[in-house]
């Protein structure tokens, strides 16, 4: 049944091929644009992690003469029509500091590591050279991104506390996976701790999704006539409507492979541009195998879910679209379920979520719009 | 007079507030070519999909073998379709997709018989019915009458026990209906299989061994033809 399937999804002529064309494009727009949103905000929120520690470590505090630890002082450089660069002093406090990420050890007093970016603006004349040796090179740990500009100098312990009476003492640096910049897609890894915007995140995409859904209602439509004649001789020569139903999940699903497949490239190519302009080191945008799985998993799976649920009169009636019946009842109570659902988010809209936790507020609408978005794929192709 | 492999008992069906059946019976025997005449309207084609389980009657029963089949599930009467009957309607009953030589194998291959096998035997079917040598044509590049040619392989080609043919011959000019004719008439009698017709044509009508006039709904006589 499913080589047979394969079959007529290949052999539908120019109407199945601008059919499928057009939904694999749709679908392919909708992985895409899911994968982005969801790339991008793991990836800001690694970016912005580093960066945050890096300004503000989190085992940082005040000290004594006995302890521990590594006196940290960030700050800002502004020089006249330069950009900012930020400049971490540090000094050892006792005999055994933690190493910074990113560094092989603590910059001797007198000593600097700078960042990539900043050691090719040096040596290009558009930046003055830091005071004291350059000697060595920060690693993507201590960076936000590829092109930040960062300096690690090494001070004398009473200079620094001389210097900068603020600087504070970091006692040890969070355990942190390794940063490898591997430059693949995927990588085994759990989502960064901070992705608490997720729900917002789901909204985002639900919204997104919208249109994409009119492009694939309007990819079912082409060549629908053909396509109900086929399904109506296949009744008529004795397939079940079970085979049926395999017979369009097939086709759906061909649509889908092909749409996961556009997306895919779609998300390599527009994360080769963001890597290029050095907004994002390649690890950044790496998302767990698992969930990207998944997304590009649902591309056929809804495909094919959404064929078969559609497959509507003809799925039943062996004569074709030519003879209708009236609608079922059922298909009326799930529209008024429905239009119920709608009206309860709104209401947690508008009324501020009173009564409920925000985070439990914010996953419900963004849960909700996502079903809806999820209905109205599966629901898409009977509604135009 | 052996049983007959097909029987519908006080059908009646509505479309709306249309009555198409009246409480119609009729008996099919095996082998047997029948007839179902009438003017447009009279309810010919509605009694032909109610036959086939096609169409639900609202009122009376269908049997085929014995076995009710009017109340039988979608799929059963979708099995029935595949295996027991074959139909040749007067256009839309091919898929346009798939070139002749599989629209003859379909029923085998939804089936479950194998391809080999099942092209094999598509292939000996259109030779029967000369269509062999446009195969690997789709239905959009056949003629009317090949069209019919392949349909009437593809009703035939699972050794059903009932021909259901709806105005096969309605898109043909009178030659291409005349050989349609004597091929789907000829080749159902040497396979014993029952044919029943649908056809407003009188032409069409006497190819068959018995005549049924419906009017309304209702059945008004039962002829046998000379």
């Amino acid at each position: 049944m499913i080589r047979l399937g394969l079959r007529l999804a290949g052999r539908g002529g120019h109407g199945a091929l601008a059919r499928l064309a057009l939904m694999a494009g749709a679908i392919g727009v909708g992985i895409a644009l899911v994968l982005v949103l969801v790339g991008g905000t793991v990836g800001s929120l690694r970016r912005s992690e580093r960066t945050n520690e890096r300004n503000v470590p989190s085992q940082q505090g005040g000290y004594s003469a006995a302890d521990e630890g590594l006196l940290w002082a960030p700050q800002e450089l502004q020089a006249p029509r330069t950009p900012t660069v930020t400049n971490i002093a540090v000094a050892a406090l006792g005999a055994d500091p933690p190493v910074p990420p990113g560094t092989s050890g603590i910059p001797a007093p007198g000593t600097v590591l700078v960042s990539a970016e900043l050691r090719r603006r040096i040596e290009a004349g558009t930046i003055e050279p830091p005071p004291g040796r350059v000697a060595g090179t920060l690693g993507p740990e201590m960076l936000g991104r590829p092109d930040d500009l960062v300096m690690m100098t090494g001070w004398e312990l009473a200079a620094l506390r001389a210097a900068d009476p603020q600087a504070q003492m970091v006692a040890s640096f969070p355990e942190r996976d390794d940063f490898t910049n591997t430059g693949v897609l995927l990588e085994n890894g759990d989502w960064p701790s901070a992705l608490i915007g997720l729900p917002f995140v789901l909204l985002g995409i639900s919204i997104l999704l919208l249109p994409v859904l009119v492009l694939v209602g309007a990819g079912a439509r082409v060549g629908a006539r053909r396509r109900e004649q086929r399904l109506a001789a296949l009744r008529l020569a004795g397939a079940t409507p079970h085979e049926m139903r395999v017979l369009t999940a097939v086709e759906g699903a061909v649509a889908g492979l092909a749409g996961s497949a556009v997306g895919v490239v779609a998300v390599v190519a527009l994360r080769q541009v963001a890597i290029e302009q050095d907004a994002f080191f390649f690890a950044d945008l790496t998302l767990p195998l698992l969930w990207v799985g998944l997304v590009v998993v649902m591309g056929p799976l809804l495909a094919a879910a959404s064929a078969a649920l559609a497959m509507g009169r003809v799925a039943t009636k062996p004569l074709g679209p030519a003879r209708e019946v009236p609608e079922p009842v059922g298909r009326r109570r799930w529209s008024v379920l429905a239009v119920a659902w709608v009206v309860f988010l709104i209401g947690i809209v508008a009324t501020g979520n009173d009564g409920l936790d925000g985070a439990i507020a914010a996953w419900i609408v963004a849960i909700g719009f996502l079903g809806i978005v999820v209905g109205l794929i599966v629901a898409g192709p009977r509604l135009v | 007079m052996s049983a007959p492999v097909i029987t519908g008992h006080g059908l009646v069906k509505h479309f709306g507030p249309t009555a198409a059946l009246r409480g119609v019976s009729i008996d099919i025997q095996p082998g047997e070519v029948v007839a179902v005449v009438g003017a447009s309207g009279s309810g010919k084609s509605t009694l032909l999909l109610c036959l086939a389980g096609v169409l639900r009657p609202d009122e009376g029963e269908v049997h085929f073998r014995g076995t009710r089949i009017d109340d039988a599930s979608e799929a059963e009467r979708s099995r029935l379709r595949r295996s027991d009957f074959g139909f040749v309607f007067q256009f839309g009953q091919l898929v346009p997709e798939l070139p002749a030589i599989e629209n003859i194998a379909l029923p085998l291959l939804l089936d479950g018989v194998s391809r080999r096998e099942a092209m094999t035997r598509a292939a000996e079917w259109s030779g029967r019915l000369g269509v062999d040598d446009v195969g690997a044509k789709v239905p959009g590049e056949l003629s009317a009458g090949q069209q019919q040619r392949v349909a009437i392989a593809r009703a035939l080609i699972t050794g059903p026990s009932v021909v259901f043919a709806d105005e096969p011959t309605g898109a043909l000019d009178s030659l291409a209906g005349e050989e349609v004719m004597l091929l789907l008439a000829g080749l159902a009698r040497a396979e014993a299989t029952a044919v029943v017709i649908v056809t407003h044509e009188s032409r069409v009508a006497a190819y068959a061994s018995r005549e049924v006039l419906l009017r309304d709904g209702a059945v008004v006589t039962r002829a046998g033809v000379a």
